[in-house]
């Protein structure tokens, strides 16, 4: 063996010849690698993104969701049809002996049964409709009968896990039986689209969303998304804390929406001018019972009666004519009431019979509300342009509690209106309760998903196959989830990315030492006469050898440079192209209090970067193997000659 | 006069001992070798390199081609030695087998004690290194290194000291007149420059033995003239043996011998 000084000056002559085999060499195999060095920088660079945005909002915590497997064949079971009927008739028979004990008009045929019919290939077939009082009032029975499992079920499900905290969160539920929640802009109830705002094309945003996500959840889940300098207590002006959308806070502070054109760098200033000023903002909540909302819905479509007849000749309004509120969430007043005496009686009787069957008086109300923190909306900027690659960051980036309306579920004891519309039960479908099992480790929470989770597949089943009882057969009554976090995928995202990136190098390798042995059998085959001359004048085949696998070593370290550069060029690229739009995502997903913090697509990892090193001096050494073994086989004198 | 009184006294050495055809074939060969000494510096050194019936055979295709047949000479320490011969009589073959660069197909060789045919690859490696210098018609210097590197190379193979090989090259480069071109590349010089340089890196090791394989050849005759009177004066200087292959008459008459091959055997 020659020293490796004077074998790396020899070698260095050989990568001055052959320039354009050896550059494409250095190309091809360099962007190989380079695509892998891309991989690392980004992989690494978004790991360690979310690792620092982590440490706010649930990022770091392992937390599962829990629904409790309910029975959604209730609507196909004949029993509760049967016991729905019964009320329903029972009902029926009831109100036919008021009326004729008040004396005024009943006509049953009214009514809609709570079991409807339809045709069905088989013949007709019947179901529950959901809403019919009678059909809740079975439901509320057979469910009473056959409770879903709850939070200590939960509990001794997750024992053997060890959990550190078992929270639950209600959802307000989907129907309200009529009446209405609206949220004030500027302290200005609307009635264009009737209470509640819910007649306007595609799905709704900001404050109307309120309706139909609004949630009291436990407040160990609700403190991390609580912006500095709140807290979740009732304010000692009676407001309620919540936790708003985005989109929610923009409209309450009236910023006007930004079009979808606007920048990133208009959007980021956006959700800092948000930040600053939404905390403590107070705003109303008009809560409207089922005969309130409906008196609205009179006095408009009376109004529209009036407006549409003003030119008709022989056209007489209505006796009694209910106005429009003139305050934000009052009564509504009557504007003209000519009726009879008689009339008048005979309303007073239709009241009674109405009450005594359910109906409330008209009554209204608000609650006041008090901004303490900002989650995302589901589509954030309201329509922003669309980003591949940060949709996919955004999904893997998620850490939050979802989009929605939070308050704390303790304030409910002292906001008598909201428990009780918390607790109104009214259908078979509210996504009513749900439960957080938290744990210390990933393992943890990864193996009680995995071991006690109910997956049911929904379209293998039949309609009157009963989830719950199917479920609980089985000793798994909940379907699990990871919650409000990635932690549980970033656990196992950073170990596959490790053994993914080792597989993907040595399959580059192999390719690389294919392509490169092209170039070092040239350079061999090109130097014979060179090695002849060196053999004559002392040198041994190691020495040839030495020379060969140095240059070698030299080239894999060549192409190792170009892959690192190119790679960082490219994860520089990305992180230039997306870096801004993902930041601001992440900001709001991680609900980060630091605003000043980015979302890089780069990190340099040295082990990766060192193993890429590694697997191209590897790949290097395996392509000059061949090539060397066919050389020291060869006669230098041959060479030499034939070189003459 | 002279050879033809050698002729026969082998004649009639060959006529005594008829039986022993070996021995009177080596006898003519020895009284031909005698016969071309040439005038010069008296040669008393001890044999330096001894090849006893030599021979070499190439197989090229289905045939054997004798390149060699039956070579037995004798170098002296301090000789000038000239293979003469026609192209294809064996002389580079020879050259090649004394340089153990390659293998006889028969029969022994010696150089400065060494039984090349017992030498394994790697010793026969360093033998080159430490006892021969090789020159070749073309030169064959690195393109790539500078003239300073170029020389060094023999070093390098044989490991040895750095500092002193670094010296040893910058006084050869010196006394082959390329002192102020240490640091020139290959392309920078002319063909005799660039064969003086080849000269001086054979002599790096101090190699006992020259080995010159038509060193002149790619010369014009003045250049080639000049590279024959380094040759004399490295014998002179340093007392190394030099064997060259040539088809100038004038390189041959520089020698002190001339070896004529023909067809693979010493001309009688």
């Amino acid at each position: 063996m020659i020293r490796l000084r004077d074998a790396t000056t020899l070698a260095l002559t050989k990568l001055r010849t052959r320039k354009i085999r050896l550059t494409i060499t250095i190309i091809v195999s360099g962007l190989l690698f380079g695509g892998l060095a891309g991989a690392s920088f980004a992989a690494r660079g978004v790991m360690s993104s979310i690792g620092s945005f982590s440490k706010e909002g649930f990022g770091s915590r392992y937390i599962a969701q829990a629904y409790a497997q309910t029975d959604t064949s209730i609507v196909n079971q004949q029993s509760v049809m049967d016991r729905a009927t019964a009320i329903y008739k029972d009902t029926i028979a009831r109100k036919k002996a008021e009326a004729k004990r008040l004396g005024i008009t009943y006509d049953p045929a009214t009514e809609q049964p709570p079991v409807q019919e339809y045709d069905a290939p088989n013949g007709k077939q019947h179901y529950l409709n959901a809403e019919h009082p009678a059909a809740q009032q079975a439901v509320k029975e057979y469910q009473a009968a056959h409770p879903a499992a709850g939070k200590d079920a939960l509990a001794s499900l997750a024992a053997p896990y060890h959990p550190t905290g078992i929270y639950q969160s209600e959802q307000i539920p989907y129907t309200l039986g009529g009446a209405s929640l609206q949220v004030l802009k500027e302290g200005k109830e609307t009635f264009a689209e009737g209470p509640g705002g819910k007649g306007s094309s595609g799905p709704p945003t900001g404050v109307d969303t309120f309706i139909s996500s609004w949630s009291a959840m436990s407040s160990t889940l609700l403190e991390p998304f609580t912006l500095p300098g709140q807290n979740l207590k009732t304010g000692t002006d009676g407001s309620v804390p919540i936790i708003v959308p985005n989109s929610a806070a923009e409209q309450l502070l009236t910023l006007k929406a930004l079009p979808a054109s606007a920048t990133t760098a208009e959007r980021f200033a956006r959700i800092k001018e948000i930040r600053a000023k939404a905390p403590s903002l107070r705003f109303k909540v008009c809560y409207r019972n089922a005969t309130s909302a409906s008196l609205v819905q009179q006095a408009i479509a009376t109004s529209q009666e009036i407006e549409r007849n003003k030119k008709a000749k022989g056209y007489q309004k209505p006796s009694l004519i209910y106005g429009i509120p003139t305050d934000a969430c009052g009564a509504v007043p009557v504007t003209r009431d000519i009726r009879t005496k008689d009339e008048k009686a005979l309303a007073a009787k239709q009241l009674q019979f109405d009450q005594t069957f359910g109906a409330e008086p008209a009554s209204q109300q608000t609650i006041d509300f008090r901004i303490v923190g900002i989650v995302p909306d589901p589509n954030y900027g309201g329509g922003g342009p669309a980003f591949g690659v940060g949709q996919i960051i955004q999904a893997l980036v998620t850490s939050s509690l979802g989009n929605g309306w939070y308050m704390p579920q303790d304030v409910l004891a002292a906001n008598p209106l909201a428990n009780k519309l918390f607790n109104e039960q009214t259908t078979i479908y509210s996504a009513g309760t749900s439960y957080y099992v938290e744990f210390a480790s990933a393992t943890q929470a990864r193996e009680f998903i995995d071991k006690k989770n109910c997956a049911i597949d929904f379209s293998k089943f039949e309609a009157n196959t009963n989830p719950q009882a199917v479920c609980e057969k089985q000793g798994k009554p909940f379907g699990l989830s990871p919650y409000g976090s990635n932690s549980l995928a970033l656990e196992s995202a950073k170990r596959n990315f490790g053994k993914s990136f080792r597989i993907a190098g040595l399959v580059v390798s192999v390719i690389a030492a294919v392509i490169m042995m092209g170039t070092v059998g040239r350079m061999v085959a090109d130097s014979r006469r060179e090695t002849a001359v060196f053999r004559a004048i002392g040198a041994k085949r190691l020495d040839i050898a030495q020379i060969y696998i140095v240059y070698t070593i030299f080239l894999s370290l060549l192409i190792a440079l170009f892959a690192i550069l190119a790679g960082l060029a490219l994860a520089l690229w990305a992180n230039h192209r997306w870096s801004p739009e993902i930041t601001i995502q992440a900001l709001i997903a991680y609900n980060a209090q630091d605003l000043g913090k980015t979302f890089n697509l780069y990190a340099l990892y040295i082990p990766d970067l060192l193993l890429l090193v590694g697997l191209s001096v590897a790949s290097g050494l395996l392509s000059s193997v061949i090539p060397l073994l066919r050389n020291s086989r060869r006669n230098p004198i041959r060479d030499m000659r034939d070189e003459n | 006069m002279a050879q033809r009184q050698t002729l026969a006294s082998a004649q009639h050495f060959l006529k005594l001992h008829d039986n022993d055809l070996e021995a009177a074939i080596n006898a003519l060969k020895e009284a031909a070798a005698a016969s071309v000494r040439k005038a010069g510096p008296k040669v008393t050194g001890p044999v330096l390199v001894s090849t006893d019936h030599l021979s070499k055979t190439y197989k090229v295709g289905r045939q054997h081609v004798a390149a060699l047949k039956d070579v037995s000479i004798q170098i002296h320490e301090g000789e000038f030695v000239a293979f003469t011969g026609p192209s294809g009589s064996g002389k580079s073959t020879l050259l090649q087998l004394i340089g153990g660069l390659d293998k006889p197909s028969g029969g022994n060789i010696v150089v400065d004690g060494h039984e090349l045919t017992k030498l394994s690859d790697r010793k026969l490696s360093v033998f080159r290194g430490r006892t021969i210098g090789f020159v070749f018609q073309f030169f064959y210097l690195q393109p790539f290194l500078n003239l300073k590197t170029n020389l060094v190379v023999p070093g390098i193979f044989a490991r040895t000291n750095r500092k002193a090989r670094d010296t040893a090259a910058e006084k050869l480069a010196g006394a082959v007149g390329l002192a102020d071109r240490l640091a020139h590349l290959p392309k920078e010089l002319s063909g005799g420059q660039m064969q003086r340089a080849a000269i001086a890196r054979a002599l790096l090791n101090q190699p006992k033995l020259i080995l010159a394989d038509e060193p002149t050849g790619n010369l014009d005759s003045a250049n080639g003239q000049a590279i024959i009177e380094l040759f004399e004066q490295v014998r002179r200087d340093f007392g190394t043996t030099v064997v060259v292959v040539t088809h100038d008459p004038k390189v041959a008459a520089h020698a002190d011998r001339e070896i004529v091959l023909k067809d693979g055997e010493v001309a009688v």
